[in-house]
C-alpha cells in the first residue's frame, strides 16, 4: 500500500516536471528537422517563462498566461529563423546569443518589475480528469490526475509527431533540412519553410518555459530553468527527433530526477550533489550508446545560400 | 512553346550569356550542345528560374513571363531534371512524390511497375533515382521538359530507357531541351540542335525528313569549338602534335589487380592493372564519374583499395598518403576550392599547405616567415601567377591562377608520379597551355604523368598512350596514332 | 558555369572569413558595439532608466577611477583566459561550451592543490596549482574530446552536458571529500594570503595578468606562426582541404580541444589563486557564453582578443556597481552580451542587398 503510494507520486511528479522539458525538446526537434540548431531554447524558455507568470498573476488566469508564454515564443523563434535565414547569421552564435540575451533579459526585468518580492500564483489549474482511473492502481491517478495543460502538453506532442511523420508540410521542413535544394526544386522555399519551423519550435519551447513557471512551480525567478533549455537540444538529438520518443526520454528523465529526490528523502548515505549526476552522466552514456550511430539532418547548421550560391 | 530573346548574363568581365535567343515547341526535342563553358548551363538555370538574366525576354505560350525564383519557373510549367538530381536522399520514393505534390494513393504510371514506394532514394541505383527524378518533374505536368547532362549519371545500358521514356513523353506533346556536350547522343535523340559557344549561340540544326543532312555532325563539332572552315582550332592550341617517338622509360608506378568496393556515393575500382612508363604523359579519357577520382585516391593513399601497387618497385600499399607523398607521389585534384585549397588562406600559405613540415621553410615547429615570402614569391614568378602578392587569398584568384598555384605546389616537388585529374577544365588557353608544358617538363625529368581527363580530344592531343575509364574499369593504355578516335569514344561510352 | 546548378550549402564553419565582410574588422566591432549600445539603451529607456545618464555612469566608474580601472584589469583576467580557451576551439572549427565546467573544476583542482601545498614557497605554489588546474580542464574537456574524435559525437552537447555534471560533481566534492571542516560553510581550505598572487604594489592588480598576457602572446604566436597553429587553423578553415594535404585531422581536433579545456582551467586556477583563494560550493562565475561573446568581439582576431577583454572587465565590474549606483540589476549586462552576440551574428547582413544588387 505504501509502495503503491510511493510509486504513484514518483510517477505522477515525473509526468509534471517532465512536461516543460518535453515541450522544448519537441520544439528543438521540429527545428532542427528543418535544419536549424537552435541553442537559444534556454533564453527563449526564461522569457516566455517569465511573461507567462506575469499574466498569470495578473489575470489570475493559467490559460491566458501560458498563451502569452506561446506567443513570446512564437516571436523569439520567427526571430531566430528569420536571422539565420535571410540573415545567414551562424546559428551557433545567434542561439547563444538568444540564450545570454534571454537568460539576462528575464532576470533584469523580473528585478525591474518585482524588485526582490517572490510573488506566488496562488490557485492552482484544474484537474478535469482527477478521480476518473482510480481503479488502475498507480498509473492509473498517476495519469489522471494531471493540470489539465499537462493534456494539452501531451496533446500538442502526438500532434506535432503526426504533424512531422505524416503531412505534406512535415515532408517539408524535413527536405528543408535534410537536402534544401531538393525543396528549391518542387516549387519550395527553403527559407519560408525554415523559418515556420523555428516558429513551431518557439511555440514549444514558450509553452515549455510556461509550463515550467504557471503549471509546475507557480513561481518565477531568475534562471529558473536551470538549464532545461539546454537538456532538451540533448533530449532532441538522443530521441533521433521523434516526438514520440521524446517523450518517452522526457518521463524517463523525469523519473530519473524524481528517483534521485526520492532517494535523497530516504537518505541512503549519498550526497544529493552526487546523486543530481546522474540525469546528466545518464544522458551522456546514452548519447555514445544510442547516438553514434545517429544521423544528423544533413543541412543542420548550414545556413542555404540559395541555388545559384555566390559564383 | 517556350521562347527566349536576347539573353544576356554576365559575371564580372565574363559574359556566360551574350544575346541568346532560343525557342522550343510542344512535340518536340531539342539538344543543346556546347562544350564545358558554353554557356548552355547559365541558359538553363535561367531558363528554369535560379538565376535572373541581366537582359532579354522569356515567354510561355506567347505570353511574356518573368522568373524571381524556381517555383515562378515550375508555375509557368517548366519541369526541370537536374544534373546531379534533386531528391531527398533520406526519403523513401513515395515522400519524395509527395514532396512534389503528388496525392495519389498509386504510384505515378511511369513507376509503377518497377517501384514499390518504400524505397529509400540514396539506395536506389543513379538510373532508378533518375526516373524518380523525371516522375517528379512531371508530377506538376509541365509543358516543358529541361533535362541538364541527363546521361552523365548513367550506365549505358540505362541511356536506352531514358531516351525510350523521353520519346513517349514528346508524343504526350511536351516540349523537351536536353543539354548535353555528348554530340553522339543528343543525334540520335533530337529533333533540332542549337549548338553555343563562348556565351553565344552558334548555329542550329534540324532534321529533314527524319534524317540529318550528311556531315552535320562535323559541323555541329566545328561550331561547338569554334574551329574555322578547315575545322582547324582558332589559335592552333589543342593541336598540339604528340611526341610520337617519344621515349619509353622503364615503368615508374605499377598498378595490377587495383579492387574497390562501391562506397557512399563512390564508384567501385574492377581489377585495375596499368603500368605508368617514365618519360610519359598517360591521359584516361572518361564521361564523369567513372571512378577517377576513386582511382586516384586510391593510388594516393587516402582510400583503402586491394591490389598491388608499385612505385619504382617500393609496394605502396602499406604506406599512409604522408609517405606515399614523401615517395613522390603527388596528387592534383579538380575540386580546387573544396579539396585542394583554402580559399581565406593566403597564396603562400596555400603553397606550404600540403606536408609544411617536411617544406624546410621552418625552425623547431615554427615558420620562417621570410622563408615561406619567397618560396611563394618563386613559384609565382615561375608560373607568371596573378596577383604577385603572396599575402592575398586564395579565394580572390581568377579559376586559372588558382590552378597555377595548385599545380606548382606539386610540381615544384619533383613527384616521380603526378596524377592529375581534370587539370585543365575550365581554364582560359594560356593556363592550360603552361600546365601542359610543365606536366611535358616533368615528364622530361624522367617522372610519369598521369592525366584524367572528360575531353577525349585533350587526352589524345596530350597523351603518349592513352586509355578510357568506364565503369571503375581502365582499358589498356593505346598510342593515340595507332587507335582510333572512334574506338576510344566507344570505349568511354560503351566500355569494352 | 556548372556551379549554377549544382546548389551550394556553405559550411558554417568559425574559423572560415566571411566573403562579403567590407568594414575593416576593427570598424565592425565598433559598429555592432554601437548597436549593442543603442539596442540595450533602448531597454533602458523603456524600464525607466537614463540611458545616457546610466552608461555615463557606468564609463565614469569604471575608466574614470583609479579603484574602478584596477577592477576592470582584474576582472579581464579570467575573461582573458577563458576568451582564449573559446578561440583556440573555434579557430579548428569547434564549438568548446564547456568552459564553464572546466572552469569549476580546473578552479576546484587549483583549490585543492593549493591547499595541500602550504609549504615550500610561492613560486612553487603557483606553478603547481596552475599546473594541477589545466590538468583539470584537460580532464573535463577529454571525454567530449575523445568522443568527438572517435565516434563523431557533436562536442556541442556534450560540453553542455559536461557543464552541468561539473557544477553537481564539484559542488559534491567540495561539500564531501574536500571540504573544510573547521569553516561554516562549505568550501576548500583557504590558501593563505600570503601564498596567493601577490598583487602589484598596493593595487587590486595581481600577478594573475602576466600569466594571462604570457598565455596570451603564447598562443597567438604559435595560432600564427607555428605549423602546429597553421595546421589547427587549416583544419577549421576547411576539414577536406586538411584532409587533403595529409594533415592528421582527429589529432589536431583533440590537441585543440584539450588545449581549449586546459586554458579554461587555468582561468578557474586564476581566480582561486588570486581573489577568490579557496573553491566554494555554490560558486560559478559563468565565464563562458560572455567568453563567445569576446572572442567575436575580437572578431576572432587572436591580438584584439585584448583590448575585447577589457571591455568585457568593465561590463564585468559594471555589473558588480551598477545596481548600487544607477539601480541598474546585474543582469542587464548578461542581456548587454547576449544582443552584442546576436549583433554579430547578423553583422554581415545587408538586406538592401537584395535591392541594389546581389550581395556577393
Amino acid at each position: 500500500m505504501n509502495v503503491e503510494a510511493v510509486l504513484t507520486a514518483l510517477l505522477s511528479a515525473a509526468i509534471l516536471t517532465s512536461a516543460p522539458l518535453l515541450l522544448a525538446a519537441v520544439g528543438e526537434a521540429i527545428s532542427q528537422r528543418g535544419g536549424l540548431l537552435n541553442l537559444g531554447v534556454e533564453g527563449s524558455m526564461l522569457v516566455s517563462s517569465l511573461g507567462a507568470f506575469w499574466l498569470t498573476l495578473e489575470t489570475g488566469s493559467g490559460a491566458l498566461g501560458i498563451l502569452l508564454g506561446g506567443v513570446i515564443g512564437v516571436l523569439i523563434g520567427v526571430t531566430f529563423g528569420v536571422l539565420a535565414t535571410l540573415g545567414r547569421a551562424d546559428q551557433v552564435v545567434l542561439g547563444l546569443g538568444v540564450t545570454l540575451a534571454g537568460t539576462g533579459g528575464s532576470a533584469f526585468i523580473f528585478r525591474e518589475r518585482y524588485g526582490s518580492d517572490q510573488p506566488l500564483i496562488a490557485q492552482g489549474m484544474g484537474r478535469p480528469f482527477e478521480g476518473l482511473l482510480d481503479w488502475l492502481p498507480v498509473i492509473g491517478p498517476a495519469v489522471a490526475d494531471q493540470r489539465w495543460f499537462i493534456y494539452v502538453a501531451w496533446s500538442l506532442v502526438i500532434v506535432a509527431h503526426v504533424m512531422v511523420t505524416r503531412t505534406a508540410f512535415g515532408l517539408r521542413i524535413r527536405a528543408a533540412g535534410e537536402f534544401p535544394l531538393g525543396l528549391e526544386a518542387v516549387g519550395g522555399n527553403v527559407g519560408r519553410v525554415r523559418i515556420a519551423a523555428a516558429a513551431i519550435g518557439g511555440l514549444f519551447s514558450g509553452l515549455g518555459g510556461a509550463c515550467l513557471s504557471v503549471v509546475e512551480l507557480g513561481f518565477f525567478s531568475p534562471g529558473v530553468t536551470a538549464g532545461v533549455g539546454f537538456l532538451a537540444i540533448a533530449v532532441a538529438i538522443l530521441g533521433r527527433w521523434s516526438p514520440l520518443r521524446i517523450l518517452a526520454l522526457s518521463l524517463l528523465f523525469g523519473l530519473l530526477t524524481g528517483l534521485d529526490t526520492g532517494l535523497q528523502i530516504a537518505s541512503v548515505g549519498i550526497r544529493t550533489e552526487f546523486l543530481s549526476m546522474l540525469p546528466y552522466a545518464g544522458i551522456i552514456i546514452a548519447l555514445v550508446a544510442f547516438g553514434r550511430g545517429a544521423r544528423m539532418p544533413r543541412a543542420l547548421g548550414k545556413p542555404w545560400t540559395g541555388i545559384s550560391g555566390s559564383r | 512553346m517556350l521562347t527566349a530573346a536576347n539573353i544576356a548574363k554576365a559575371y564580372g568581365a565574363t559574359r556566360a550569356n551574350d544575346d541568346v535567343s532560343f525557342e522550343v515547341a510542344s512535340g518536340e526535342i531539342v539538344g543543346l550542345v556546347g562544350e564545358n563553358g558554353a554557356g548552355k548551363s547559365t541558359l538553363l538555370s535561367i531558363l528554369a528560374g535560379f538565376i535572373r538574366p541581366d537582359a532579354g525576354a522569356l515567354a510561355v505560350d506567347g505570353r511574356a513571363v518573368a522568373f524571381a525564383s524556381p517555383a515562378d519557373s515550375l508555375a509557368a510549367g517548366i519541369g526541370l531534371v537536374h544534373q546531379h538530381l534533386s531528391l531527398v536522399p533520406t526519403f523513401t520514393v513515395r515522400e519524395q512524390l509527395e514532396l512534389a505534390g503528388w496525392s495519389s494513393t498509386a504510384l505515378p504510371e511511369t513507376l509503377a511497375n518497377d517501384f514499390r514506394g518504400n524505397e529509400i532514394i540514396e539506395q536506389l541505383s543513379m538510373g532508378r533515382r533518375q526516373r524518380v527524378e523525371i516522375a517528379r518533374a512531371l508530377i506538376v505536368e509541365p509543358r516543358v521538359l529541361l533535362l541538364d547532362e541527363p546521361t552523365s549519371i548513367l550506365a549505358p545500358s540505362e541511356v536506352g530507357a531514358l531516351f525510350g521514356s523521353l520519346r513517349r513523353l514528346r508524343e504526350s506533346g511536351i516540349a523537351i531541351v536536353i543539354v548535353t556536350h555528348k554530340l553522339r547522343e543528343v543525334m540520335a535523340m533530337a529533333d533540332r540542335i542549337v549548338v553555343m559557344a563562348n556565351g553565344r549561340t552558334n548555329g542550329a540544326f534540324a532534321r529533314a525528313d527524319g534524317e540529318w543532312a550528311p556531315d552535320t555532325g562535323g559541323e555541329i563539332l566545328r561550331r561547338m569549338f569554334a574551329w574555322d572552315e578547315d575545322g582547324l582550332p582558332p589559335d592552333g592550341a589543342a593541336s598540339e602534335t604528340t611526341v610520337a617517338d617519344q621515349a619509353m622509360g622503364p615503368p615508374v608506378l605499377r598498378v595490377s589487380g587495383l579492387n574497390a568496393p562501391a562506397g557512399d556515393g563512390s564508384r567501385q575500382l574492377q581489377g585495375v592493372e596499368f603500368d605508368l612508363a617514365s618519360g610519359c604523359i598517360h591521359a584516361i579519357a572518361g564521361i564523369a564519374g567513372q571512378g577517377q577520382a576513386e582511382l586516384a585516391e586510391a593510388i594516393a593513399g587516402y582510400g583503402a583499395c586491394d591490389g598491388r601497387i608499385s612505385l619504382d618497385g617500393l609496394d605502396l600499399q602499406p604506406l599512409s598518403a604522408v609517405n606515399r607523398a614523401a615517395h613522390g607521389v603527388a596528387l592534383l585534384v579538380d575540386d580546387r576550392l573544396g579539396e585542394a585549397a583554402i580559399g581565406s588562406f593566403s597564396l603562400a600559405e596555400n603553397l606550404v599547405l600540403k606536408r609544411p613540415r617536411k617544406a624546410g621553410l621552418g625552425r623547431n615547429g615554427f615558420f620562417r616567415r621570410h622563408l615561406v615570402t619567397s618560396h611563394a614569391q618563386s613559384l609565382i614568378d615561375a608560373w607568371d601567377i596573378e596577383p604577385t602578392d603572396p599575402n592575398a587569398r586564395l579565394g580572390s584568384l581568377s579559376g586559372g591562377n588558382m590552378q597555377r598555384v595548385l599545380a606548382a605546389r606539386e610540381i615544384e616537388r619533383e613527384p616521380r608520379v603526378l596524377i592529375a585529374l581534370n587539370p585543365v577544365q575550365g581554364l582560359d588557353v594560356q593556363t592550360a597551355d603552361l600546365l601542359w608544358r610543365r606536366l611535358r617538363q616533368l615528364c622530361n625529368q624522367g617522372a610519369t604523368v598521369l592525366v584524367f581527363t572528360s575531353d577525349l580530344d585533350e587526352a589524345m592531343a596530350h597523351g603518349d598512350r592513352c586509355a578510357a575509364i568506364f565503369d571503375g574499369r581502365v582499358s589498356p593504355f593505346l598510342e593515340p596514332t595507332s587507335a582510333d578516335r572512334r574506338a576510344f569514344a566507344a570505349m568511354m561510352v560503351n566500355g569494352w | 558555369m556548372k556551379s549554377h546548378l549544382a546548389g551550394r550549402v556553405s559550411e558554417a564553419s568559425v574559423g572560415r572569413e566571411h566573403p562579403a565582410s567590407r568594414l575593416a574588422p576593427p570598424l565592425e566591432s565598433l559598429l555592432a558595439l554601437g548597436c549593442t549600445f543603442v539596442i540595450s539603451g533602448l531597454v533602458l529607456l523603456f524600464t525607466g532608466h537614463d540611458p545616457v545618464d546610466a552608461f555615463g555612469e557606468l564609463i565614469t566608474r569604471t575608466l574614470f577611477r583609479t579603484s574602478g580601472l584596477q577592477e576592470v584589469v582584474v576582472r579581464a583576467v579570467p575573461l582573458l583566459l577563458a576568451g582564449l580557451a573559446v578561440l583556440v576551439a573555434a579557430e579548428a572549427g569547434l564549438w568548446n561550451i564547456g568552459v564553464d565546467g572546466q572552469v569549476l573544476v580546473g578552479a576546484m583542482a587549483a583549490a585543492v592543490a593549493g591547499s595541500w601545498l602550504d609549504a615550500g614557497g610561492r613560486p612553487l605554489l603557483w606553478s603547481v596549482a596552475i599546473g594541477i588546474g589545466a590538468l583539470g580542464g584537460v580532464a573535463w574537456m577529454a571525454v567530449p574530446a575523445l568522443l568527438r574524435m572517435r565516434w563523431g559525437i557533436n562536442e556541442i552537447v556534450t560540453t553542455i552536458m559536461f557543464n552541468y555534471l561539473a557544477i553537481s560533481l564539484t559542488a559534491w566534492l567540495v561539500k564531501g571529500p574536500f571540504r573544510d571542516d573547521s569553516l561554516v560553510t562549505p568550501q576548500t581550505p583557504m590558501i593563505l594570503r600570503e601564498l596567493r598572487f601577490a598583487s602589484l604594489g598596493d593595487t587590486r592588480i595581481h600577478v594573475g595578468i602576466f600569466l594571462a598576457l604570457a598565455l596570451w602572446l603564447g598562443i597567438a604566436v604559435w595560432l600564427r606562426r607555428s605549423v602546429a597553429g597553421f595546421e589547427l587553423r587549416a583544419v577549421g578553415a576547411s576539414p577536406r582541404a586538411a584532409r587533403h594535404a595529409m594533415i592528421p585531422v582527429a589529432a589536431v581536433v583533440l590537441v585543440a580541444l584539450l588545449a581549449s579545456g586546459a586554458l579554461a582551467g587555468i582561468a578557474g586556477a586564476n581566480d582561486v589563486l588570486s581573489t577568490k583563494g579557496t573553491f566554494q560550493a555554490e560558486w560559478n562565475p559563468e565565464y563562458g557564453l560572455s567568453a563567445f561573446a569576446l572572442v567575436f568581439l575580437a572578431r576572432r582576431n587572436v591580438y584584439a582578443l585584448l583590448p575585447a577583454a577589457l571591455f568585457l572587465g568593465v561590463l564585468a565590474y559594471g555589473a558588480d556597481v551598477m545596481p548600487r549606483a544607477a539601480d541598474i540589476p546585474p543582469a542587464f549586462f548578461s542581456l548587454f552580451e547576449g544582443i552584442l552576440l546576436m549583433v554579430f551574428a547578423v553583422l554581415h547582413w545587408r538586406p538592401w542587398s537584395r535591392w541594389t544588387g546581389r550581395s556577393e
